[in-house]
């Protein structure tokens, strides 16, 4: 085959030294530079995908590296009392955590730990072994921050590794449950969830900030890059309620509960110029820094969410309802007798018949009959808006969470029977808060103003509501409620003039009116004379051979009352048995 | 020597010169910044001891506390009618 091909005729004889054309190697270069060239146009591709499609990402990854976002703490508002007096505190507090895959469990070193965070040794080291997969193990929460400097030390100088220390803040309350039901509460992540802390969460609420820094190989922070967003401390809140003043409260409150083995009680204590809520207190209570603890029932402010049937604490709205409307004139009398009136199939009776008695001896002695005669006097729409007006099962407005708005059926709906009992406090439902307002009312010459929880700068303008002459009236009528005779002379105060009135509510068990089962109330102002301070007292279910209001809840309203004239400073409008009147001229040049 | 070669060096000194003045001006700045941080964990430490010294100071004022020291150790009573005068101006 070989042959065949090498010896064709004609062919130009292939020369091997000399004059042999150069090879030519077109298409190996082509091949070649087009590879070189496809190398070159990837690097190019790969360049401008390094620099121009994948940038952000790679800067980040590196940035990641040594950049950090770092959160700047910022602390909740204080809530303070109207004199400044701190009520709820947010203070630092550290939270010590393990690492039990690398914290070292040698009794030598372990020990000292225990020892330090007043924690069980043998607790903690089953603890440890039980967890000891985990990476993360809280050995003690909200610890004290000068004691987690000590541990720290402790943890350095043992070399004891896998130690982290968490700053957190705690809610702290100094007055515990003397101010709970007000104050309220915050949750784990400091948040408002209870009372004013909830109503005001916007306000208190703290606003962390963050900022970009960037950090060397031992994570300490070397450089402020930016601020992404700057921190804010949340903003204080002052409450109109005195500490003081809460304090006695809570202390007589709870003192009569107790003696008389009560289920519960609330008590109000307004200021009559401002319209400011003084003291607002329950019982039972909880104590705040400890909330897990609290009895079922405790955490609700009863003042605020609890209706009731005011009773006779009714009745001086409507000798005022009747006054005001022109269904009587001041000095009218009325014919209680024979001490019982029937309405159609249903009856209302007194205690003891009353015969003929004027208004004072209506309030003074609390005639039912008498009340309902006023109330059948008058047109059921126009009484029912003189009620509204006084705000007797209408909202108070003061923004506090869970408050209840009570009830005071239309005009419309009423029966005569409930017109009639009505006037004395049956058929309605009002809360503790609601009542005090309405007195409020008679000790602010028939003026209603707005309630507040926060401290007022200046007091609220008010509506009047009430003519005038018929709170001046119903003020002095309402003094012979304390004084001998009427329902309540242990309401009395030495020294001073006192307004008010009993209530004995029998309260309403499946459907029907208990005969064991009471509420006590009082409510009243003082100096009658030129109220400053009105205090409503209720007892809930007092047990014992007591539990008129006048045995149950008067006294507590004299106690409380009496230190708040004291510690207030009002000036006793009364002659003081036995106290000489001394003029300060006449201790000019003895005293200095 | 002419001009071009000595405005050349006396560029490159001045290159040399802020070189060594962005070194150490960044020293400085690091320093500076080690030394805030410092201020603002001494702050951060006094804020926490004044806000736990603020709690101290209200649970030593609780008022039953104060009741029960003027009460039991000092033997303060309130005053009985007939002990107050009262001085009108």
């Amino acid at each position: 085959m070989k042959k065949a091909v090498t010896s064709r005729p004609g062919a130009p004889k292939p020369s091997l030294d000399r004059a042999t054309p150069a090879p030519r190697y077109d298409a190996r270069r082509r091949v070649v530079l087009g590879l070189l060239a496809l190398a070159a146009l990837g690097l190019v591709a790969r360049a401008i995908e390094r620099q121009i499609i994948e940038r952000d990402f790679l800067r980040g990854e590196g940035e990641r590296r040594f950049l950090r976002i770092v959160e700047m703490p910022a602390h909740r508002g204080v809530i303070m009392d109207r004199n400044g007096e701190k009520l709820a505190v947010s203070a630092p507090v550290v939270s010590i955590a393990v690492n039990p895959r690398v914290l070292p469990r040698d009794t030598a070193r372990l020990l000292p730990l225990a020892r330090a965070l007043d924690l069980d040794y043998e607790a903690l080291r089953r603890k440890l072994t039980a967890n000891a997969r985990r990476s993360f193990l809280y050995l003690k929460r909200g610890v004290d921050p000068s004691l987690a400097g000590k541990v720290r030390d402790l943890a350095r100088g043992l070399d004891l590794r896998g130690i982290e220390f968490q700053r957190e803040y705690h809610r702290f309350y100094p007055s515990g449950e003397i101010t709970a039901h007000v104050v309220g509460l915050t949750d784990i992540d400091d948040q408002g969830i209870e009372g004013m802390e909830l109503a005001d969460d916007a306000h208190l609420r703290a606003h962390p900030g963050r900022k970009r820094v960037i950090r060397d190989g031992r994570h300490r922070v070397i450089e402020d890059l930016e601020r992404i967003e700057a921190p804010r401390d949340g903003r204080d809140l002052t409450l109109s309620i005195d500490r003081r003043l809460q304090y006695i409260a809570y202390r007589e409150l709870k003192a009569a509960v107790a003696r008389h083995h009560a289920r519960a009680g609330s008590l109000v204590l307004l200021d009559v110029r401002s319209g400011e809520i003084l003291a607002l207190v329950n019982q039972p209570s909880f104590n705040p820094n400890k909330p897990g603890a609290a009895r079922r029932g405790a955490l609700r402010n009863r003042a605020l969410t609890d209706v009731a049937e005011p009773g006779s604490t009714m009745k001086p709205f409507t000798v005022a309802a009747a006054l005001d409307l022109g269904a009587v004139s001041p000095d009218a009398i009325i014919d209680t007798r024979p001490g019982y009136l029937r309405i159609g199939r249903d009856r209302v009776s007194d205690h003891h018949p009353l015969g003929r008695i004027d208004l004072g001896t209506l309030l003074a002695k609390s005639s039912n009959v008498g009340a309902a005669k006023l109330a059948l006097a008058l047109d059921s729409e126009a009484f029912h808006d003189y009620l509204a007006a006084l705000g007797l099962g209408r909202p108070t407005g003061i923004g506090f969470p869970g408050e209840v708005s009570g009830r005071l059926a239309p005009a419309g709906r009423w029966r005569r029977f409930e017109q009639a009992t009505m006037s004395f406090g049956y058929g309605l439902s009002v809360t503790p808060l609601q009542l005090a307002a309405a007195y409020a009312v008679i000790a602010a010459d028939g003026v209603k103003r707005p309630l507040s929880l926060r401290k007022r700068e200046a007091p609220a303008a008010g509506r009047q509501v009430m003519k005038p002459a018929t709170a001046r009236l119903l003020r002095k009528l309402l003094q012979r409620v304390v004084e001998k005779g009427g329902t309540a002379p242990r309401a009395a105060i030495p020294g001073f003039s006192v307004a008010g009135k009993t209530g004995t509510t029998r309260k309403l068990v499946h459907g029907r009116y208990s005969n064991k089962q009471y509420r006590s109330l009082f409510v009243g102002m003082a100096p009658a004379s030129r109220p400053r301070y009105v205090l409503l007292v209720m007892i809930d279910e007092p047990k014992g051979r007591e539990y008129y209001g006048g045995a149950v809840a008067a006294p507590v309203f004299s106690r409380v009352m009496s230190e708040t004239l004291r510690l207030m400073n009002v000036v006793p409008d009364q002659a003081l048995d036995g106290a000489p009147r001394l003029r300060l001229a006449a201790l000019d040049g003895v005293a200095r | 020597m002419d001009a071009r070669l000595l405005s050349t060096l006396a560029l490159g000194l001045a290159v040399v010169l802020s070189a060594l003045a962005v070194v150490y001006v960044e020293y400085e700045g690091r320093q500076l910044f080690a030394r805030i941080e410092r201020q603002r964990r001494a702050a951060d430490a006094l804020d926490v001891e004044w806000r736990n010294l603020q709690l101290e100071r209200s649970t030593l004022l609780t008022n039953a506390r104060i009741e029960g020291i003027a009460r039991r150790v000092l033997h303060m009573r309130r005053p009985k009618t007939n002990e107050i005068i009262l001085a009108e101006p």
